[in-house]
């Protein structure tokens, strides 16, 4: 049975750093937390040191100082036990070209199962199938493209029912339908099994994932539930399009007691505004109508700004600034 | 009946399925064909037409002494170079393609991985490099010479010539484990052979004759029922050892790679 901690943590590290030789700093102290069951997204662009993590995690790497536990277990220390609760897909996953898809889900689950063949077998179908891979179970890797690749990495990674599930950018290199596939295959397995995934692809990390870290140069610079980071500063802002005459509207609006902020931007004929407030509820109910009461403006688009996580990943990436 | 979770711990962990693997790749694809048909044709295939073309111009007692010469030079040269030229890749091309990170994710040991390497090569190689061509010059000296060799004498040399092969098998797979591309491991495991071939015609002979240099040459005179220098305990104990020191060596290496 697997450990985690009375709090429900899967992966914990503390003052993970790795440091290679020339002294370039991959990572450095990086304080995580997994929770069981969530959809973990690992962001950050290029070099931010994501894959040195992953690799730390699963023990292909040693970290300089610092360490990691999954499920109580020391990442170096105890890294059969850790391996044997967890299914990892590599970024550029490589099998042996000479197998099958078959033959290279049997191969993975031996590492992890014994038992009668013909169990085993169907255990390969059924991932198989899972996948949509059934129809070509037969065929040598070889010839595989690099969406049925990725999902075979799926396969082989979750053919161990495992408790954790591992993947380094799984839909990096996939045309849109193969990255339709793979968040399919994701959510289909969350029910049953924690998913840490590294990626750089925003729009995939806000359809799934329910908490999310960012890491820059080697630093954790946020980790949080994915709904307090798209909530942003914590100010509301309202994003009002305005045609007419909206000086007298704007001084107006400025003189509220509830509004922090009123910043303009000229179009060619229209102004937009973002109104900041301190008092959602006075704002919901007073800014349109206060707007509204001069006559020379037409209001054309009004409403809460909503936050992207590109917004949230950008800020914080050219920010440098952590939460 | 359901699937039971493996629990093994130890060095051993995910060994048979490793190994498994190794012979997979060799008896699931045409790698044994090729490598039967080359081997079969290299050291069969020239000592029938060397037989052929001397049958009538010498005895058979001659003939057969022939035979046994060209079976282990050409075992103690062609194959060796096959045996580097096969391991060479073992580790260094599975490092880059990233098979081995791969693997190396699952529950199994390095060392696991490494010794499963070192088994399922050896014990392939020399069957389709020496065992059989070995059978295949019996044949060949019986049906051409109508004589075969004392058995145990041959039995014996090819077992000499497999330790010398398992040492040079031994040897590249360290090797495999301390560079990151073929280039040097194959060099440096075929420039080992080189210097043991050069070195005694500058130094005293006792110096080389209990190293795994001398073996192809003692497996040769022993088929030939001719004298061996040394005792021949002597260069098959150290090459036995140093087969373990750097199989000792290939283990400590490789569990400090980093991938």
């Amino acid at each position: 049975m697997a450990q985690s901690g009375a709090d429900g943590v899967v992966i914990r590290t503390r003052g993970l750093s790795k440091q290679y030789p020339g002294g370039v700093t991959a990572l450095s102290g990086l304080d995580l937390e997994v929770k069981r069951n969530s959809i973990f997204g690992f962001l950050g662009p290029n070099g931010a040191g994501k894959t040195t993590t992953i690799k730390l995690l699963l023990g292909l790497a040693r970290p300089t100082t610092g360490s990691a536990t999954l499920f109580g277990f020391d990442s170096e220390r105890d890294t059969l036990e850790v391996r044997r609760r967890i299914g990892y897909l590599a970024q550029d996953p490589r099998y042996y070209d000479y197998m099958t898809a078959r033959e290279t889900l049997r191969f993975t689950a031996k590492f992890f199962f014994s038992g009668p063949d013909g169990e085993l077998e169907q255990h390969i179908r059924d991932t198989l199938e899972l996948v949509g891979l059934g129809d070509k179970a037969d065929r040598a890797i070889k010839g595989f493209s690099g969406g049925e690749r990725q999902r075979l990495g799926i396969a082989q990674a979750q053919i161990s029912r495992p408790e954790l599930l591992i993947l380094d950018e799984p839909a990096a290199s996939l045309d849109p339908m193969g990255r339709r596939d793979v968040l399919e295959v994701m959510s289909r397995l969350r029910s049953h099994t924690t998913i840490f995934y590294s990626t750089h692809i925003l729009e995939d990390v806000q359809r799934v994932s329910d908490t999310v870290a960012i890491l820059n140069g080697g630093k954790l610079i946020a980790q949080a539930p994915i709904g307090e980071l798209l909530a942003g500063t914590g100010r509301t802002t309202y994003v009002v399009e305005l045609a007419g005459s909206a000086e007298a509207a704007r001084r107006r609006v400025a003189g509220l007691p509830w509004v922090a902020s009123v910043d303009e931007t000229a179009g060619t004929d229209a102004v937009s505004w973002h109104v900041a407030v301190t008092d959602d509820p006075a704002a919901d109910a007073g800014l349109l109508r206060t707007i509204l009461a001069d006559e020379s403006v037409t209001v054309r688009q009004f409403g809460r700004r909503r936050y992207q996580l590109e917004d949230v990943f950008m800020n914080l990436i050219e920010g440098g600034t952590g939460r | 009946m359901s699937l039971i979770a493996t629990r093994a711990a130890g060095w051993s962990t995910g060994f048979g399925n490793l190994l498994g693997k190794e012979l997979d790749s060799w008896w699931r694809t045409r790698r044994w064909v090729v490598h039967l048909v080359l081997w079969l044709g290299v050291i069969a295939g020239f000592i029938l037409l060397i037989s052929l073309e001397s049958r009538h111009n010498t005895t058979p007692a001659r003939g057969l002494d022939e035979v046994m010469n060209v079976f282990f030079q050409a075992g103690g040269f062609f194959a060796l170079i096959g045996a580097v030229l096969v391991t060479q890749g073992s580790i260094v091309g599975e490092r880059s393609y990233g098979t081995a990170a791969w693997v190396l994710t699952k529950p199994t040991t390095r060392k696991a991985f490494v010794l499963s390497k070192f088994v399922g090569i050896t014990g392939t190689f020399l069957l389709l490099s020496l065992v059989i061509p070995a059978f295949a010059t019996l044949i060949i000296s019986r049906i051409v010479w109508g004589l075969v060799p004392g058995l145990d004498h041959f039995a014996e040399a090819v077992g000499i010539l497999a330790l010398h092969q398992t040492f040079y098998i031994a040897l590249t797979l360290m090797l495999g484990t301390f560079f990151q591309s073929r280039g040097p491991v194959g060099g440096l495991a075929l420039g080992f052979w080189v210097s043991g071939n050069i070195l005694p015609n500058f130094v005293p002979p006792w110096l080389t004759a209990g190293t795994p240099w001398s073996l192809a040459r003692s497996a040769g005179q022993i088929a030939l029922w001719q004298p061996v220098g040394l005792p021949l305990w002597i260069p098959v104990a150290i090459s036995a050892v140093l087969i373990v020191v750097m199989l000792l060596a290939a283990l400590w290496r490789f569990e400090r790679e980093e991938f």
